[in-house]
């Protein structure tokens, strides 16, 4: 039972409270909140994985940019009281409960009686340095702009597709 | 399999992707600089960039050995990948001249745009190796088609299917980004063909749960049951050219990686993913095919059909032979011709009735003969009569089933063949013998459409007329998997 | 120049496709000259090739044009062979054809506006052209699958051509029966060949000739291999007996004289009915293997030749009279390909093409000239008292020599080649048979020589009743000759028909001459070939029977019948025999007995009680069914976002659950 494993039950229960909060809660902005609290805990598990960077990244893209923007719409649309669903369907939300136990249970299971070979941790660093370097921005940097150059590329007019499908979506129709 | 060092040469090997992205650029510039009257040749420009493209494809990137890894592992540079292009492309082709003269989308540039996009991702998938390529494909494509199945915001209809496709693509593919995670983490590996390797050391739960959770994915995308309850919603309601690309291309697209991977990258566990695969083959052909018995409307009869087509499709993977892969190959090639005509026919009767319903079509063979032959050339393919493309596609698959032994999925599939042959001719029977509500009735044909339907009717009619040629090509490129 | 070989069908089927897409714009004179030069064309291509062939020493060559079928094992291809034999073919049917395309131009100009629908025109030529092109990929075809092609392939177009005008006929059916009739007829021998094709397929894995014959030369054959080489060959040769109208499958040819005539010339005599000694002549290999087959062929040719030629002396029709001649001498050639006689039998084939439809031409030359004169007749005399009578009737003609200068002259001219007079054509053709007969198989020799005697008696017969005595009615009476465009082929066969044994003269005793024996020669490259020295007694034997026999019916109708209504001289000499003889010794009859009308019962029983009480009513139950799982199934889609993502994650759980078990 070292430190480790307790600063990650908790917030693991942090993390899971968070998002089960999300989903149930009846105020957008609660919920957008409960969101960035999951981020947050996210953030830590990479700390704890030895990530700073990406944990970083979580913090700065994540709960910052994207969160703000979903606060910034949802405020623009005044949707802070969502309203009920115009259909209720009565007994989807205990079906579903029951699936996600035995979703659960299955897993559990199936990893408890995990056969021979073994999922423990991988092979540690061959060095210090190694060890140190691993998640670093220039481990990153390098892995992505040398193996990975092309799904970068293609990243950026995946971003100009995503960005002009959106303004095609919400554009006024002028009269042309 | 081994990495190549970056030579100059590979640059050759992804030239239709640059030119998609040159394309691309074009169209935008294009958008801006045309007068609002002459907007209609926007479509005109995407149909023959595509085409050019194409040629371009078809004289410089066959490959000449089979396969290999270029750009850091991140594409496999192979027959298949380059069949598939060809698909893609003919595709967008088509699409793009059945959208030219339609009054709601063909004169926005932003709807080629998102085309090129989307053929653009769909190469990519094809050729990926990679997991991080193939995730940022994927969405390339499926961030493309969200915007075109909704493009219509006004229409209650696109604008629900947009939204619901949206929904489930998003949720699947969290579903199967968390399923690459796992492999990842498992085996320290991206690339597709290392992946197996360094799986075979690890207990059978761990490839199995990544399985699932890729299939999951990769499912959505083909439509197989039970993840196909998207299709006969987003059908019906995008906007009908969209449909005809989604339904071909889309579906040839998530056939490819989902060959790809399950065959480069879970070898190990193959007797266990055939029978599932099997299962759900016979699943989703005869839900497909029973349910597309009651349909009142002409997109959902087709989404349900195509969800048919998938499940025949999904036999030839659970063949697990080269023999299946061609099969496959050849088959999609097929139904892109041969969805592309019934489309283009649904798009162009849409456009003069208003509607979509299929008592509708009654009396089409009076009111335009061409039209009601080039659905009777589409819908005799699909119901798999010979000699058109659609029987020998199907008696391929068949035989490469039976091949492999699992006779009882061929008899299931020769009943689901016999099954759907009732509601193509229903529909036939309709256009043929019905008596039309308005004799008068002008079904204007305007050029680029004539062009794009003749090649694509002449194409089913020829491909199963001489089908020497295309089984060698799909031989060829499934040899390359295997 | 083999390569070019693919236009000798490609020519006939672009004309087929320009007729049948714009044959309306194009007006009729255009339609059919279109054909003809199709035709025309195609018979210069044949040309080239025989050209090429004797450039390559005559060895066959195989020109692939593409890839048919590929199933697993299974490899057919569209290919062409071209070697003597099938060159031989292509000459006459090209040839023949274009000649009798030129004929139908002038002659179907009439017919259509004596039928009183003059635009269907373009579509004679249309089918025609089909026709030809269908006629030639089955005698160039390198397979049996692609022979079989062809094979149906004119059996469509002798369908569509018979019943041409089908709207006509007795009791406004007849010709449309007709048409049936043949179809039916000849899908029972193609029922045949396909069950040899099949045969040959699982036993030998092949179906490409070349590479069938390579096989048969070094195999050997047990007891059971035997059995199903003769069964092979024996329904090769039903499927012969279908197309080539012999015994027991002979019956459409004679109803099939209600198509036009250039159709009955082309199709039901040079051509079409020919296609059944082609095929066997390209199977010898494979008979040669199986000698009771042989038999059993060279018998049923024999006794269809004697057969055919009883029914002939009979007939009042003259199309009808030359269709059992078709029928006779179909059954000499298929007897001398029985006996192994296979140059004689294609010898005959090529002659017979010549002299048959210049016969069948003539003969429509005279109908018409007739029709001409009723016409004329009628408009003299006002209403005739005479009944409207058929114009094919020979009762009613007579006296037209010197009416039809240049129809009389050919027609005589096909006459006495078809009786088998020396020096024309037809003497030297069948002698070789006889000659084959004799040396092999004296008790056939006797049959066809009774068979022969006949052919000059019922040919000697028709030329007196139609040409000769008084005209029997007014139309005779003022029968005009036809244009130059009917007469012209007419006379290039009469040309054909008299110097034709040029192409295989016999030689004596054992020394061959410069210019002899040439066919056999040719044909030596690709068939095996025997030529027999020239036997006196024979030759002498078939002329003087011939003699006699037009000496007969010199007798007999020399003095001809005054009227119409006069009793047929040779039924006082025969009595009731000569009423079987007319009504084809009641053969169709017996048919319907024995086949049609139970068939027809069955027919009924299967459709009502089986079909739609039992099979109609299954399957409309198990559709019903598939209707309801499909409505049940339908209620889950209901638009319902998260039913469907519930759903899925049932399905998901389904699988992790397979995954568990199957572990």
């Amino acid at each position: 039972m070292t430190i480790e494993l307790v600063l990650f039950f908790l917030l693991a229960v942090v993390a899971i409270g968070a998002a089960v909060g999300m989903l149930l809660s009846k105020n957008a902005v609660h919920s957008a909140l409960f969101l960035v609290l999951n981020f947050a805990t996210v953030a830590f598990f990479f700390l704890f994985l030895g990530a700073p960077f990406i944990a970083m990244v979580q913090v700065t893209v994540y709960a910052g940019a994207i969160m703000v923007l979903f606060l910034f719409v949802i405020m623009l649309l005044g949707a802070e009281q969502l309203r009920q669903p115009s259909t209720v369907l009565p007994w989807q939300p205990p079906l579903t409960v029951f699936l996600a136990v035995v979703f659960v249970g299955a897993a559990w299971l199936y990893f408890a009686n995990a056969g021979p070979g073994s999922l423990a941790a991988p092979p540690p660093f061959a060095t210090a340095e190694a060890a140190g370097a691993f998640g670093s921005p220039q481990a990153v940097g390098q892995t992505l702009f040398q193996t990975y150059v092309l799904p970068f590329e293609i990243t950026s007019f995946l971003l100009l597709i995503g960005m002009i499908g959106a303004v095609v979506l919400t554009r006024d129709d002028k009269k042309r | 399999m081994t990495i190549e060092p970056f030579a100059p040469v590979h640059l050759l090997a992804v030239l239709p992707e640059i030119l998609l992205v040159v394309l691309a650029g074009v169209l935008i510039t294009a958008d801006l600089a045309l007068p609002a009257a002459r907007k209609r040749e926007l479509g005109l420009y995407a149909a023959v960039g595509f085409g050019l493209v194409l040629g371009v494809t078809l004289l410089v990137t066959l490959p000449t050995v089979s396969g290999g890894l270029i750009f850091g592992g991140m594409l496999r540079h192979d027959l298949i990948a380059f069949a598939f292009r060809v698909l893609f492309l003919f595709a967008g082709v088509v699409t793009a001249l059945i959208a030219v003269d339609s009054p709601t989308i063909g004169k926005e540039g932003e709807f080629f745009l998102v085309l090129t996009a989307a053929v653009l991702g769909m190469n990519l998938m094809a050729a990926a190796a990679d997991l991080i390529m193939l995730y940022v494909a994927i969405e390339m494509t499926s961030i493309g088609l969200y915007a075109l199945a909704g493009f219509l915001r006004e229409n209650d209809k696109s604008a629900e299917s947009g939204l619901k496709y949206f929904l489930f693509g998003a949720f699947t593919s969290s579903l199967m980004l968390y399923g690459f995670s796992l492999l990842y983490g498992f085996t320290g590996q991206t690339n597709l063909y290392n992946l197996a390797a360094a799986l075979t050391g690890l207990p059978l739960e761990a490839s199995l749960l990544a399985l699932l959770l890729v299939l999951v994915g990769f499912g959505f995308k083909v439509s197989m049951v039970p993840f196909h309850f998207w299709a006969p919603d987003v059908y019906e309601g995008a906007p009908t050219p969209v449909t005809a690309f989604l339904s071909v291309a889309s579906k040839a697209a998530g056939f490819a990686v989902l060959i790809r991977f399950l065959l480069a990258a879970f070898p190990g566990i193959e007797s266990i993913w055939t029978t599932l695969i099997a299962v759900i083959a016979a699943l989703t052909m005869t839900i497909g095919n029973v349910i597309a018995l009651t349909q009142k409307n002409i997109k959902r009869l087709l989404a349900y059909s195509s969800i048919a087509q998938a499940g025949y499709m999904l036999m030839g993977l659970a063949a697990l032979s080269a023999n299946g892969v061609s099969a496959i190959l050849y088959y999609l090639g097929m139904y892109t011709l041969t969805n592309l005509v019934a489309f283009g026919v649904i798009v162009l009767v849409g456009r003069v009735t208003g509607s979509d319903e299929i008592a509708d079509y009654a009396g089409l063979s009076r009111r335009s003969p061409g039209l009601a032959l080039a659905l009777l050339v589409a819908f005799l393919s699909l119901g798999g009569i010979p000699p058109l493309a659609g029987f020998f596609g199907k008696f391929y698959l068949f035989t490469s089933v039976m091949q492999s032994g699992l006779v009882w999925l061929a008899i299931v599939g020769l009943v689901n063949a016999i099954i759907s042959l009732y509601y193509y001719l229903i529909v036939l029977k309709v256009v043929y013998l019905g008596t039309p509500k308005d004799e008068a009735a002008v079904y204007p044909v305007p050029r680029p459409y004539q062009l794009a339907l003749w090649a694509c009717a002449l194409g089913v009619i020829f491909v199963g007329a001489v089908i020497g040629p295309w089984v060698n090509i799909a031989a060829a490129a499934a040899g390359g998997l295997f | 120049m083999f390569s070019l070989v693919p236009l000798v069908v490609l020519f006939p089927l672009a004309g087929f496709a320009a007729n049948a897409f714009f044959g309306r714009q194009l007006g009729a004179a255009r339609a059919g000259l279109l054909a003809v030069l199709a035709a025309g064309a195609a018979f210069l291509v044949a040309v080239v090739q025989l050209a090429a062939l004797a450039g390559n020493g005559f060895a066959p060559v195989t020109v692939p044009v593409a890839e048919w079928l590929r199933v697993g094992d299974f490899h057919v291809a569209w290919a062409f062979q071209v070697d003597t034999l099938s060159v031989t073919m292509m000459l006459v049917v090209a040839g023949v054809g274009t000649l009798i395309h030129i004929y139908a131009l002038g002659y179907m100009r009439e017919d259509v506006q004596h039928n009183g629908d003059p635009g269907r025109y373009p579509r004679f030529f249309v089918y025609l052209n089909l026709f030809l092109a269908s006629m030639l990929v089955l005698v160039g075809a390198d397979n049996f699958l692609m022979l079989f092609v062809g094979w149906e392939g004119v059996g469509l177009c002798s369908y569509l051509l018979i019943g041409f005008w089908f709207e006509k006929g007795a009791a406004g059916l007849g010709n449309a029966r007709a048409a049936m009739k043949a179809f039916v007829v000849n899908r029972i021998g193609d029922f045949g060949l396909l069950l040899a094709m099949f045969l040959i397929y699982w036993t030998f894995g092949t179906l490409t000739f070349s590479e069938l014959f390579e096989r048969l030369k070094t195999v050997r054959l047990d007891a059971t291999g035997q059995l199903i080489v003769t069964a092979i060959t024996l329904l090769l040769l039903l499927g012969a007996t279908g197309k080539s109208a012999q015994l027991p499958l002979y019956v459409w040819l004679p109803d099939a004289m209600a198509g036009p005539t250039p159709v009955s010339a082309l199709i039901h005599a040079a051509t079409m009915v020919t296609a059944g000694i082609y095929m066997i002549t390209r199977n010898h290999v494979l008979f040669a293997l199986a000698p009771q087959s042989m038999e059993v062929v060279a018998w049923i040719g024999a006794a269809t030749a004697l057969f055919a030629g009883t029914i002939a002396v009979a007939q009042t029709d003259i199309k009808r009279v030359l269709a059992y001649s078709t029928i006779s001498q179909l059954g000499f050639m298929i007897a001398a390909v029985g006996l192994g006689a296979y140059v004689a039998g294609m010898f005959h084939l090529v002659t017979h093409a010549f002299f048959k439809a210049l016969l069948f031409l003539s003969a429509g030359s005279v109908i018409q000239a007739v029709e001409r004169g009723g016409a004329q007749g009628g408009a003299h005399a006002g209403q005739s008292a005479e009944a409207h009578h058929d114009p094919q009737d020979m009762r009613f003609m007579g006296g037209l020599w010197g009416k039809l200068p240049i129809t009389q002259w050919v027609f005589l001219i096909g006459a006495l080649a078809l009786a088998g007079l020396p020096p024309l054509a037809g003497f030297f053709s069948k002698d070789e048979i006889l000659l084959d007969a004799f040396e092999h198989n004296p008790a056939i020799f006797w049959v066809l020589v009774a068979a022969a005697f006949l052919t000059a008696f019922y040919m000697g017969r028709q030329l007196l009743l139609v040409f000769f005595g008084q005209p029997r009615s007014t139309a005779a009476a003022h029968a005009t000759e036809s244009p130059a465009v009917v007469t012209t082929p007419l006379i290039i066969l009469a040309l054909l028909s008299f110097f034709g044994g040029l192409l295989n003269l016999p030689k004596f005793g054992l020394y061959g001459y410069a210019g002899s024996l040439l066919l056999k020669e040719f044909l030596s490259f690709s068939v095996e070939a025997e030529a027999l020295p020239f036997n006196a007694f024979v030759a002498g034997l078939s002329t003087v029977l011939a003699l006699a026999a037009l000496g007969l019916a010199y007798v007999l109708y020399g003095r001809a019948q005054a009227t119409a209504q006069d009793r047929d001289p040779l039924a006082a000499l025969l009595g009731p025999v000569f009423g079987w003889l007319r009504d084809k010794w009641y053969v169709d009859e017996l048919y319907g007995f024995l086949v049609v009308t139970p068939f027809n019962t069955l027919s009924q029983l299967a459709a009502r009680a089986l079909d739609l009480g039992g099979v109609d009513m299954t399957f409309n139950n198990l559709g019903e069914l598939a209707r309801a799982v499909g409505a049940g199934l339908a209620r889950f889609q209901l638009g319902y976002a998260r039913r469907y993502a519930l759903v899925m994650f049932l399905g998901a759980v389904a699988v992790l659950a397979y995954f568990l078990i199957a572990r």
